[in-house]
């Protein structure tokens, strides 16, 4: 009983051996001498970056005989996994009103002009500008001063 | 010394290549962020845009014995100043003499900068003004072409 035991335990560790040897495609002297072996990255969302770069200000020129604009471009890049998706959004604040401080009698209006609408990026961008700009369309009749009104990027992210 | 001061030199020029990378902020995380839109007071050439125009006639006409009703300089104004600002304007004289050789035609100016500096009340105003002028003594002196000249001063306020 003993040896027959002993017997079937190392049949099973041969078996153990071989294992690894049945998982492979080997190359013996009767096979190919080369042989491919797939390899692929493992990615998550979790891995996904990306950077938006916006204006800390955005300064318009005072023009006496029409309009007037300043830039207000921003940049993206990013590197995100496949079905993952990043959104920004401009917008100008209580309709674009700016006033002095103190508020005094004058206001001016500013409106965003150029790519106004939202804008989507998905996989790997480097460094896309999206040309936007505040436009005052008449400086007509206002008293000339710093008059400061506030625009607004919205970043969304979505994960896969 | 002067290693300290060529060190402290390439410093201050590489904090100057940096600015224009602070005049932008960079965002990494979803969420809104302000910004501020702020106008100058400048022009995109860099000028003040604050103007003014006063506009006076090179000279005035007055028909001897003077006009039925009375004779005037007729002068204007516009303006679009910064904020707190005003424009005064003001005469040189509020009477005078026209002259011709020793001969004189006396006037006094009265009116619009005559009487008082006139000041806008507005940054942004415009107004045609007028300013009378009343010559006498015409029995007196010979007819002929009398002169004199009236300054105006504009000044912002």
């Amino acid at each position: 009983m003993k040896k027959i035991l002993a017997v079937a335990l190392a049949v099973v560790m041969m078996f153990s051996v071989s294992v690894l040897a049945f998982a492979a495609n080997p190359i013996t002297q009767d096979t190919d001498q080369t042989e491919t072996i797939d390899v692929y990255t493992v990615v998550d969302a979790a891995d996904d970056t990306y950077t938006v770069t916006v204006p800390a200000s955005v300064a318009i020129p005072w023009n006496n005989d029409g309009a007037s604009s300043g830039t207000a471009d921003y940049t993206v890049s990013c590197n995100l996994v496949a079905g993952s998706t990043l959104q920004v959004a401009a917008a100008a604040n209580d309709g674009g009103v700016m006033n002095t401080d103190p508020v005094g009698d004058d206001t001016l209006t500013f409106a965003l002009t150029g790519t106004t609408e939202a804008q989507s990026f998905s996989g790997y961008v480097t460094s896309q500008t999206v040309d936007l700009d505040a436009t005052v369309s008449s400086f007509e009749g206002v008293a000339v001063g710093e008059y400061t009104g506030t625009m607004t990027y919205t970043v969304t992210y979505t994960a896969v | 010394m002067k290693k300290v001061l060529s060190v402290a030199l390439a410093l201050v020029m590489l904090f100057a290549v940096c600015v224009p990378a602070f005049a932008s902020q960079t965002i990494t995380q979803p969420g809104q962020t302000p910004v501020d839109v702020v106008t100058l007071t400048t022009d995109i050439n860099g000028n003040p845009a604050a103007n003014f125009t006063v506009t006076i006639p090179a000279t005035v006409s007055i028909p001897w014995y003077g006009t039925t009703g009375g004779d005037s300089i007729n002068w204007s104004y516009t303006s679009q100043l910064n904020i707190g600002e005003q424009l005064q304007i003001s005469l040189d004289k509020t009477s005078g003499n026209l002259t011709n050789g020793t001969d004189n035609l006396p006037y006094t100016l009265s009116g619009d900068a005559a009487d008082a500096a006139y000041v806008t009340t507005d940054e942004v105003e415009s107004a045609n003004c007028s300013t009378a002028i009343a010559v006498t003594g015409w029995d007196d002196v010979p007819v002929g072409a009398y002169t004199d000249t009236v300054t105006f001063t504009v000044e912002v306020v």
